[in-house]
Formats: C-alpha cells, structure tokens, sequence
C-alpha cells in the first residue's frame, strides 16, 4: 500500500509502507504478535460511567500476547477506581497537585511491564478490536519510532471542535491519509509541528525507545516527544486510515484560556515562533468593541434570516458585515448577560476586562481582531461548504456558538503575544490575567 | 464527498427502526464532513409537495440537518410496494442522481426506490446495501 505524503511538498518525506490493507483485517485474519506485551497508559481523575466503555475495548483488542492497562490516578471521587479495578487495571494514585500531563504518564510508563506503551486518554474510545493491531501493524512493517492516529468526532462533537479538528489535520496534511515524516529540509515552527506531531489521545511506542526519552513539559509533551524523535533522525507517523474515537464539547472560557497556552508553548518551544507586538491596553479596546460586533451586528442579523438558508447567503451576510466595520465606533456598554452562547466564566472574564480595563473613547474602530476572526470565519465556511448546502435552526445555533468560541479562542491567542512582548513592569501588570489562563489546562 | 442514502420511507412521516438507522448513519457521515442526503418514497397530502415531475411530486426539506429528498406518485402504481420496474421513477431517479452526482449510495430499504439502484449501476456508481426491515 503506497501511502502519500503530500508528494508536492518538500518537507515531508515520502515513503511507501508495505502492504497491510489497515482496515480490512478481521480477527480472523490478523497475525497473533506473540512477543509483544503492551501497556496501556492512562492518566485519570473523575472519569465518569463512560471509563468502562474504553476498558472493555481495551480489553477486547486482539493480537498481542497480553495487555496491562495502567491507570494514573490524580484523585478521581467517582467510580472511577473502582471500574479501572473491576478491569483489572495497575492503579497508580498520585497526588493532585503533582499531576501533569507529563509526570502523569512518565510514572505510568516507569510501572508498565509491557515492552511497548499506548497512551492514550480516560475519554477515548477504540472503534473495533483490531484498532490496536492496526497501529502495531504500522509500527512493525515500517521503520519508524512511535505511531499516533486522528480522531473520530463523538456523536455530540459541536461544529466548533469539528472544524478546529478539520483544520488542524489539513494543517499537518493527514486529511484522508496517513503519514510517516521525519526531521524536515527546512526546519522551522511550521514544518517542525507538522512533521513532529505525535497524539497523546493515541500514541504508541515501545517501552525502550519512550524511556530514552519520556515526556516533558506541563503542556503539549506529546508534540515535544515527536520534535525530539525526529530532531534524533527517527521517523513517527499519523494514521488517517485509522482513527480514535474522541471529541470534547467545552464552553467558550476554555477556548479562551486554550489559545492563551497553545501560544505561550509556541514562543516557548520556536525561536523563531512570530509574536506580534501588541499593546495590552489597546488590545482590550479591540476585545471590547469585537465582543460587541459580534453580538450587536453579526448575531442580530442573523436572527432576521429566514430558514433554512443557503450557506452562500449567510456566508455573503456575514462578509458584508464585516467589510464595514471601520465604520462603526468604540462601544459605551455591552450587553454580556443575556448572551446565550458563552458560559458564565467567559462571561466574568469579558465583563471584568470592560469594568476595569476598558477605556471608553467615542473613536472609530481601528483594531485587528476582527479581521482575524473573519479569516478564521473563513475557514469555518469552507468546512460548511464541503459538508452542508442548507443552514437549518440546529446548524445555526451551532455557527452562533462557533462565532463565540472561534473569537474567544483569538483573544486568548493575541493576550498571550501581550504578556510575551511586554517588558518586566507590564508583565506584573498582567499576571493576574496570566495566572488565570494558564490554570487547569 | 457526498452520500446518497435510499429508504423506503423516512422521517418525520415514519420513525421506526430503518428510518433510524438512516438517520445516524447519515448525521454521523456528515458529522465526519461528507454530504449527505436522504432520497425516500413518502405519503404526504399532495398539497405538500413543492414540485411536479411527470407523475411524481417532490418535496426537499431538512430533517433535524439532514437534507431530504420526498416523493409520491401522483397515481399509485398498483406494484408500488412490490414492484421493481417504472419506467416513470427511473428516469425521475436518473435525472436526481445525476444532479446529486453522490461519490456512492447506501440503500437502507430497497422497496420504492429500487429503480435508484439501477440508475445507479449504469451511471458505475457505487452502492451498498443494508439489509433491514423483514419486506
């Protein structure tokens, strides 16, 4: 099976992989992997009824001549333990305050017994019982260090999450096909991402090569990993062909603080990781007034429409919108608590910024937010376009609430580029800010 | 890429077991980011129906988000639960399918839309079929 690589793109390798026709192994079919004892890490807290699903398909995955799973526990109060025993699970109970994402599955591989390691996450779910086999499969008949593999949105997965997944896997070029990449011609932060990118939703790798190297860092360590194996002349690859189940719906305060860390490990891990210069006061003018455009202009008018609607006209709605939106003028209020698609932190948060960081001015807009949310408005359509051609009531709230998270996530974004670029006096300014988004993710 | 999904009758009119498995498999599909429609027979008062092709009225609407394709003979063909060949529907099905131009279809109920299927193996569009219902 020859696999393509984006064969126009110099940076990638391109490599054909033996023939294994990944998703036509049945049970009956597949070869038994006698000598390969696989441990299964997984770090839990409060992992709800759902758990039980994911260790049963765990427990069901044929092929390997045994599978541990061990699960590291940072203080789950549900019935968390109680399943993870009933399965006959390793428990690793670490304290609360001690978990990160790396610590947490560093002492999970330092107890595994297996000789190769899958890491994966306490609300994934493998679609059949070969998925293991088919990512071993991949890893034995290729020279590569470590395999990971895209997700499969849940049947509740929102338009949001859908979209931000669609994109990302164009970005590292996985949409409908796998990939084995090694260190790019050109490294830089682009083609360093795309090629290193290993899933800690489903990773695996064996247990000599993991321990040579472990995870590190309190965020992204599954990128990290992949950045070293390939900076270390190994190859990984990222399956399309195989998929986990996995998908999250959280509120848009997340979003907001997502975007605020993803940026900060960005200029963290990439030299050459572009931060603008942004003033932090200008730029609460600039979440202000773009918080009110979209609430006053872009959600007001779409609730004029008439459903269901072609996609091109709401699309065409939109961009005239926003084409004049130099037009209109710095806002005196905002209405924050009648809006229906953020959650109560976002809420807070924006509220807080207009009370004590906003300074009024009855000025023209002059910022940029805007225009970065209508690029990312863009990519949004394009992913509409290739999957609906009507926009009913459900889909529209869905946009609706698209249009908030897809915002809070830039503003989350550009106030991280603030606290990067300000000098040591403003960083003091701003650290309550940065203490908040940071926590938790 | 897009699905076309074939069943003998279809929300909101039906909703028993094939009908729902339609469904999901549809939504799902379009969740995963294909395009997706539903082509089914259905019963609806002849008022209902935008459109007039020959002997058979349509009616496109959105089910819960999935696009839906409805329709009726004007004139009941005696055969219609039973039969599979008219002339009448193969042609109406063949100018829908090269409309809809779907990459493969996926019939859920083969009953009233059998001539569909034989659209499609002319035009070398791929079908599978799935075998519900005890028709």
């Amino acid at each position: 099976m020859k696999f393509l690589l984006r064969k126009t793109d110099k940076d990638f390798t391109t490599i054909n992989i033996p023939k294994i026709v990944l998703p036509d192994i049945t049970e009956k079919e597949l070869k038994q992997y006698n000598e390969i004892n696989i441990s299964v890490i997984i770090p839990t807290k409060n992992a709800g009824k759902e758990f039980e699903y994911l260790l049963k398909m765990l427990r069901n995955q044929k092929g390997f001549n045994s599978i541990e799973i061990v699960i590291v526990d940072s203080g789950s109060t549900d019935e968390t333990l109680s399943i993870a025993k009933e399965y006959d699970s390793k428990i690793i109970n670490i304290l609360p305050e001690d978990f990160s994402h790396s610590y947490a599955r560093n002492i999970g591989a330092e107890n595994a017994s297996g000789n190769y390691l899958l890491f994966t996450v306490q609300d994934a779910l493998p679609p059949t019982n070969t998925w293991l086999y088919n990512l071993m499969a991949v890893l034995k008949n290729n020279d590569i260090a470590a395999v990971s593999c895209a997700e499969i949105p849940r049947e509740d997965a929102d338009l949001f999450y859908r979209v931000i997944c669609w994109n990302h896997y164009n970005f590292l070029g996985v949409t409908n096909k796998d990939k084995i990449s090694g260190m790019p011609e050109i490294p830089n932060y682009i083609t360093l991402r795309q090629n290193g990118q290993l899933s800690d939703i489903a990773c695996l790798i064996s247990k000599d090569k993991f321990m040579n190297y472990k995870y590190r860092n309190s965020y992204a360590e599954d990128l990290d990993l992949g950045i070293r194996l390939i900076k270390d002349g190994y190859k990984i690859a990222f399956l399309s062909s195989t998929k986990i189940i996995h998908s999250h719906n959280r509120a848009a305060y997340y979003f907001l603080k997502r975007g605020y860390v993803d940026n900060l490990f960005l200029a963290d891990v990439f030299n050459d990781f572009p931060i603008p210069r942004i003033s932090f006061n200008n730029f609460v003018s600039d979440i202000i007034f773009t918080y009110n455009f979209i609430n006053e202009e872009i959600i007001k008018e779409i609730y004029k429409l008439v459903l269901p609607i072609k996609n091109v006209e709401i699309e065409r709605m939109i961009e005239d919108k926003f084409k004049y939106v130099l037009e209109f003028r710095y806002p005196v209020n905002i209405n924050v608590d009648d809006n229906n698609y953020i959650d109560d932190k976002f809420k807070i948060f924006i509220k807080n910024l207009f009370n004590e960081e906003y300074k009024k001015e009855n000025k023209s807009y002059n910022g940029f937010l805007v225009s970065s949310l209508f690029d990312f408005l863009k990519i949004t359509f394009e992913y509409i376009n290739n999957t609906y051609e009507f926009i009913d009531e459900e889909l529209l709230k869905e946009l609706k609430t698209c249009i908030y998270k897809e915002y809070s996530m830039l503003c989350g974004a550009h106030l991280a580029y603030c606290y990067l670029n300000s000098s040591q006096k403003e960083k003091q300014n701003l650290q309550k800010i940065h203490e908040e988004l940071k926590e938790g993710i | 890429m897009k699905i076309l999904y074939l069943v003998h009758e279809f929300y909101p009119e039906f909703y028993t077991g094939t009908e729902k498995f339609v469904y999901n498999i549809a939504l799902m599909t379009q969740k995963f980011g294909n395009k997706v429609k539903v082509i089914t027979y259905s019963f609806y008062e002849d008022t209902y129906y935008d459109k007039s092709i020959g002997n058979i009225l349509v009616k496109e609407f959105i089910y819960k988000g999935i696009p839906v394709l409805a329709f009726k003979f004007k004139n009941q063909p005696y055969d219609l639960h039973f039969g599979l060949k008219n002339p009448g529907l193969y042609d109406f099905a063949e100018n829908i399918i090269k409309d809809e131009n779907p990459d493969i279809i996926h019939v859920g109920h083969p009953m009233r839309v059998s001539e569909f299927i034989k659209v499609a193996l002319k035009l070398n569009i791929s079908y599978i079929i799935t075998l519900t219902d005890f028709f």
